[in-house]
């Protein structure tokens, strides 16, 4: 089967299916837009996120989710005219963000609102319209990273190492959820960076824009995985003060990344094993860990789905 | 007016071109695909009919008027077809100009009605020989000689072919005496005043001409479109809800959208039932919510009149409004053999139904240049 990842962060974009395929290597994963597209079309990729700041400030309205529901239907119906198959599944996923980390149900319903807005403009073509709603609930999926895909790296420490090799040890609360992220390190949550050289020497004006990651999250920072991954990775001769890169160690991490760690407790990390399980009913295989998912992007009552899983 | 349909080969960029025009229909390609060229082979045509080839040469700047890289014996060929008359023209060309007689026939349900052969000085006729005319073409001969009735689709497809390629701002602007004695507009727009007072002096018989281009414009330009009144002569322009004369603008005043706008909307007023018009980058100085509007008005009455409007553009706005008309969206495609093509063949109409049309050219999913010539 091919499967279509559509994601909203670069490194998810690079690494995802290679990621994936370690765990179902019978399959073809790829992501959108596609790498001849990137590569032909020099477009802008990877697609937008609509869960950088509280959803319900779009409800009602159109916004980036829309694109993302357009899109995956799009990859799921195919154009026969233009040699480009339909995919057999589409996957969109988005981070949490600690700005809806309180609402994913606010999150997983911004995209049941999009799917509907998509199918509504078809209302004068039913014909078209039925062929899209078929392919949305049969092919297409919305999940999400909680609260954001570095979240993933921190059960393993291999991970880290493959992402920036940190120069500090990470210190997470006893017995964590990686999806309920939160350290437990207090130099950390105190740094206020001066010892980052490069950044505080820097002109006024452009060090806002350069402020590291961890004081760029705020009073969010325990809760924050890739501000954290990045204070690990404190390096103070880099204008950011890490050398942690999402396009570069991030990518490399997230392609070979563990997933048994992330697994290793079934109840913990569900709205990942949502995603794991809903591809492995799609593929007809067993999912290869199995335990608790998320509730919200999988959606028992099957009547009740617009999408795949919501 | 019955379909009419335009088939060229070698004309300038035109490899092969075959296309059947209805409706409001669009026209897109990378720059220098072809679009501007489609309407001087418009131009030419109607131009060729009426006037006869000499203006019809300078009506689209002769030069360069065959395909490049062809060989030296290969004409420049056109045919139009309506209903079932078939008119052909080959044109036998240098680089620079033509090297002689231009070859011509014309058919009616498949039997040749006229016929002049390529460098031939004299026309057949059925079976008369006669000398060419010097300055008209053997089907306008024929037209201006009998008036045939099999022949009015074409005669009546041709004369109402209306090309505005490039509106002359600074004359609309800067009007001299406006008169009341002009009923159509200049394909350069210069007499726009002229024509708006005409059709406001005799409304009955312009049938509401200038009412409906006010109305419209009110639509496009809400905040400062009211009414254009033309004092002593000189037009001026009033805002919305204006009773006083000090409020009415010159047209130097004026903004250059609403300006174009107007010409638009009067081009498309002033065309007869039936008629082909075309614009050339139809967006140029509109705002976005300007263009949505003008391009209503030109569908209404290209559905009530007949009318068959052209728009090439670049515009992604423009190109969303053909959202539900993809058939009437056409591409200058790169390596295509035969052009436009329609965007309903190139995509799967339903694939595409995801997506706001100018996204996808913005992406470069059609009418794209072709970006493998960086790689060498």
């Amino acid at each position: 089967m091919r499967i279509a990842i559509l994601p909203t962060g670069r490194m998810e974009w690079e690494a995802l299916p290679q990621a994936l395929q370690s765990l179902f290597p019978q399959h073809e994963f790829y992501s959108l837009p596609t790498e001849m597209e990137v590569k032909s079309y020099g477009e802008d990729f990877p697609a937008h996120s609509f869960t950088s700041c509280d959803v319900t400030k779009h409800s009602g309205k159109q916004n980036e989710a829309d694109k993302l529901i357009a899109r995956a239907a799009a990859e799921a119906i195919g154009d026969s005219k233009r040699d480009r198959k339909a995919a057999d599944m589409v996957i969109i996923l988005d981070d949490l963000e600690i700005a809806n980390l309180h609402q994913p149900v606010a999150v997983v319903g911004a995209v049941r609102e999009a799917a509907k807005r998509f199918l509504d403009q078809l209302l004068n073509a039913n014909k078209r319209r039925d062929r899209y709603a078929d392919a949305l609930k049969d092919k297409v999926s919305f999940h999400i990273a909680k609260p954001m895909i570095e979240s993933w790296l921190f059960p393993d420490w291999e991970n880290l190492k493959n992402a920036c090799n940190p120069t500090r040890a990470a210190k997470l609360a006893q017995g964590i959820d990686p999806e309920c992220f939160l350290t437990n390190d207090p130099i950390y949550e105190t740094d206020t960076g001066a010892d980052c050289q490069i950044w505080i020497s820097s002109p006024e004006g452009k060090r806002k824009n350069y402020r590291p990651q961890w004081i760029k999250a705020g009073c969010c920072r325990n809760i924050h995985p890739k501000a954290y991954l990045s204070w690990l990775c404190f390096d103070p001769q880099e204008k950011k003060c890490s050398h942690y890169s999402e396009t570069k160690g991030g990518v490399v991490a997230l392609k070979s990344l563990k997933w048994a760690g992330l697994f290793q407790n079934e109840n913990h990390a569900c709205f990942a094993r949502s995603m794991i399980q809903d591809i492995a009913n799609a593929i007809n295989e067993d999912n290869p860990f199995p335990g608790m998912t998320a509730l919200e992007t999988n959606l028992l009552d099957v009547r009740q789905r617009i999408l795949r899983n919501l | 007016m019955a379909n009419i349909t335009i088939r060229a080969t070698n004309f300038r960029v035109i490899k092969q071109l075959d296309w059947q025009p209805h409706g409001v229909c669009l026209l897109a390609g990378a720059n220098g695909a072809g679009k501007s060229t489609c309407l001087d082979l418009l131009l030419f045509l109607r131009t060729l009919f009426e006037w006869g080839h000499e203006s019809a040469f300078l009506s689209v700047e002769g030069s360069y008027f065959r395909r490049l890289g062809i060989m030296e014996d290969e004409t420049v060929n056109f045919e139009v077809e309506v209903e079932n008359i078939v008119w052909r023209l080959r044109f036998p060309m240098s680089d620079t100009g033509s090297k002689g007689a231009y070859a011509e026939e014309l058919m009616h349900d498949g039997k040749l009605i006229l016929r002049v052969g390529l460098f031939e000085e004299t026309w057949q006729l059925d079976s008369k020989r006669l000398p060419l005319d010097e300055k008209r073409c053997c089907a306008k001969v024929l037209w201006d000689k009998e008036e045939p009735n099999w022949m009015k689709p074409l005669k009546t497809a041709l004369s109402n072919i209306l090309v505005y390629k490039t509106f002359y701002l600074n004359q609309v602007q800067r009007p001299g005496s406006v008169s009341n004695l002009v009923g159509y507009l200049h394909r350069n727009g210069n007499n726009l005043w002229s024509v708006l007072a005409t059709w406001k002096n005799a409304p009955i018989r312009y049938g509401g001409q200038f009412e409906w281009v006010m109305s419209e414009a009110r639509k496009a330009f809400p905040d400062i479109m009211g009414t254009v009144e033309i004092d002593r002569g000189q037009p001026y322009l009033f805002p919305p809800n204006s009773t006083d004369f000090a409020d009415g603008l010159p047209p130097s005043r004026a903004a250059d959208g609403l300006l174009t706008g107007l010409l638009q909307l009067t081009a498309v007023a002033g065309a007869r039932s039936g008629a082909i018009i075309a614009f050339d980058e139809m967006e140029n100085q509109l705002h976005p919510h300007a263009i949505r509007s003008l391009l209503n008005s030109m569908r209404m009455q290209a559905k009530e009149r007949n009318l068959t409007i052209i728009v090439t553009t670049h515009s992604p706005v423009v190109m969303n409004t053909f959202r539900d008309n993809p058939e009437q969206f056409f591409v200058l495609q790169q390596n295509t053999d035969t052009l436009p093509v329609p965007l309903s063949d190139l995509h799967d109409e339903d694939w595409l139904a995801a997506f706001s049309l100018g996204d996808l050219y913005d992406r470069l999913d059609f009418a794209a240049p072709d970006l493998k010539r960086l790689e060498n």
